[in-house]
This record gives C-alpha cells, structure tokens and sequence, in this order.
C-alpha cells in the first residue's frame, strides 16, 4: 500500500520532536532532520540514544512496531547507515496494515 | 519508563521479547551500554525470548556511582533488578566479558534466581596490574581500535559520539574506584567454580587472545554442568558475530 506524503510529513515531525527530546542538547535544534539524515553521521547520537528513541516509539505507536524484527533482518553494516527515512517508512508500513 | 528506581538508584532498563524463557544480557566495562546488546544480539534473541538489559552503574544512562564495581556488588545490583522484573523467578544471566564475571557471580550467589548462566569471554582475573597499566596508559582512543569496523567509524570522524564514549571510559577509569575494584577482586577459587548448580555455556571467540582462553579453558573443567561453543570473532563478541550467538545462545536457553 502507497504511503503518503501527509503521513510520512507527520511521522518525521514527530520523530524530530522525540530526537530533540532524547538528545536534549542546543545542538540538535539547529539541526536539520530531513528523510535523508543519518543517525550515525548527521545526527552523531549515540547508540544508548537511538535505545531510548526506540522506546519512545514503541510507546507512541504501540505493538504494531516490532524494532527487534526490523532490526533482525538488517546487517550491522544497515544500522550503521540507518536514516531518518528509513524509520519514517518503516513505521508508516506498520501503521498501515490492517 | 526506561529509567526505573530500584533499590534506591536509577537504573536505564530496556526490554524487548514478549514470549519464552526470561534472560538479562549484562554488557561488558568502560565502553558498553545496553546499546552492546540491543543492536546486536537482542533483536534475533527476542524473537523467542523475553530479554532485559540495563546500564551497569555509572555507564549509559545509569544512576553514577563511584564505587562498588567488585562482583559481588555488581551481583548484588542484578538480584534487584532480577527481583523486580519477576519476583523472585529464576532467570538466564547472559554477561560479557565483565559482565559475564558478573553473571557467574550472581550465579554462585543467588543459585535460587538464576536459571541458567552464558559466560560470553569471561576472564578471571578480570584484570592485573600489568592491565590497568595498560588501560590507564592507553587512550580511549587507542582503545576504540579493538572495535569492528563498522563502529570503529564513529571515532574517525572524531565527533560526538567518539567524545562521549570517551568521556564515560574516561570518567571510570579516573573518577571512579573501577579499576582499583577490579584489581583488587579476588579470584574465584576453583573449589567456588565447582559448585555452580546450574548449566553453563562458555562463548568465545577463536582469534580471542590467549588470557581469556586461559580461562576458557579453566572454567571448562571446573564448572560441573559445562559447554564450550567458539564462534568467529575476537573478544567482542557480541559485536563481531551477533547472529551466531543468538542463536547458540537461544538454541543452549530453549533446552
């Protein structure tokens, strides 16, 4: 099923906010977050951050979100090279099943 | 909430898994964090298991402590985290390198709420005056050499995130009692080793250096219910070759 610009719109503005929220420091606001910005390079934040930004998701969008499966079918070289995008979609797919 | 208070102290906690046998997964010093887990081993693992894992006092973002990083201390924190999580019903301990010193601790301590026990390159002695010199002399930087590749990046672009994690190694090794703890530890005697009650697995990597095969194979016979399984890898473990401790892992936690 086709996601649309609305919802990914949506889903990286909230994503932003909880960026914002987890890393906590002035940096991160003068940071742009687009659909291509990578976790590792762009925004630099640490693994025990994306953890807590994981859990933040899992609390926003419920069980429908199943990191530990997403994350199984990557290689590690994948997760080094996360984006932003790559999460926006990832969550925009699960919301979107039946 | 990922920050719980346990026993009177902050504890960063994640869990991840809904179903199948209870296990902790306990990271290794200095440079690791639940997030030595989450990545790697955790996703696969938590497909058939319901895992926990936190931040050891003072790393990650647990409470800071500037003592206590001796065993039986560190032991004494997972049986109030084991309590918690499940009232008193034994669970797998699962630790690394330090951390696996720690599980095979709680282990001997605590028989009563520990199920079954995977030491993931242990050594015992943790760590000798020759080592501390070692460590204390290195930089963090010279230290981040160790890790694989893929991580290794973060450093060479010399950002955040290497200045954080040198910071946290940093600060436990010059600000906190850690390394004195640990010199200081006694070693496990092997009459101690032999009364362990519960099934061990033993992981190890095959191009680990020489000391912690050492152990390796001093664990391997005097541990009473014992298995051996090595894996590609060096001593990081949990980062070289995540798949296939999983699922060495799991397969030896579902029997």
């Amino acid at each position: 099923m086709a996601i649309d610009e609305t919802t990914r719109a949506a889903i990286l503005r909230e994503l932003t906010e909880m960026l914002h929220a987890v890393v906590g420091e002035d940096w991160i606001h003068e940071q742009p977050i687009t659909l291509d910005t990578t976790f590792a390079r762009d925004l630099e934040v640490e693994s025990i951050e994306l953890v807590v930004l994981f859990e933040k998701l899992r609390e926003r969008y419920g069980e429908a979100i199943d990191f530990p499966g997403w994350l199984s079918n990557m290689d590690v070289d994948a997760v080094m090279h996360l984006t932003v995008g790559n999460l926006v979609e990832y969550i925009a797919q699960c919301q979107s099943k039946p | 909430m990922p920050v719980q208070t346990i026993a009177g102290r902050s504890v960063h906690i994640q869990t991840l898994g809904t179903e199948g046998p209870r296990a902790v997964l306990i990271h290794g010093m200095l440079i690791g964090s639940i997030a030595s887990w989450f990545f790697s081993v955790a996703p696969p693992l938590a497909a058939r298991h319901r895992l926990l894992m936190y931040d050891l006092r003072s790393h990650g973002r647990s409470e800071f402590a500037n003592g206590g990083f001796g065993f039986r201390s560190m032991a004494n924190d997972l049986r109030d985290i084991v309590l918690d999580w499940t009232n008193g019903e034994p669970v797998a301990v699962v630790g690394h390198s330090y951390g696996a010193g720690i599980a095979l601790r709680f282990g001997l301590d605590y028989p009563e709420l520990t199920h079954k026990v995977v030491i993931v390159e242990a050594t015992l002695p943790v760590i000798t005056d020759e080592g501390v010199r070692l460590l204390t002399k290195e930089t963090a930087e010279s230290l981040v050499q160790m890790l694989p590749p893929w991580q290794r990046m973060a450093f060479e672009t010399g950002g955040r995130r290497s200045k954080k994690i040198v910071e946290q190694f940093e600060t436990l090794a010059t600000k906190t009692s850690m390394l004195d703890d640990l010199m200081a530890e006694p070693d496990i005697a092997d009459a101690e080793l032999a009364t362990l009650s519960r099934p061990a697995l033993l992981c190890y990597g095959t191009e680990t250096p020489a000391i912690m095969m050492d152990t390796c194979k001093r664990l391997a016979a005097t541990l009473p219910d014992v298995r051996v399984e090595m894996l590609e890898s060096g001593h990081l473990l949990p980062l070289e070759a995540p798949r296939h401790l999983a699922r060495v892992i799991g397969q030896f936690l579902d029997e």
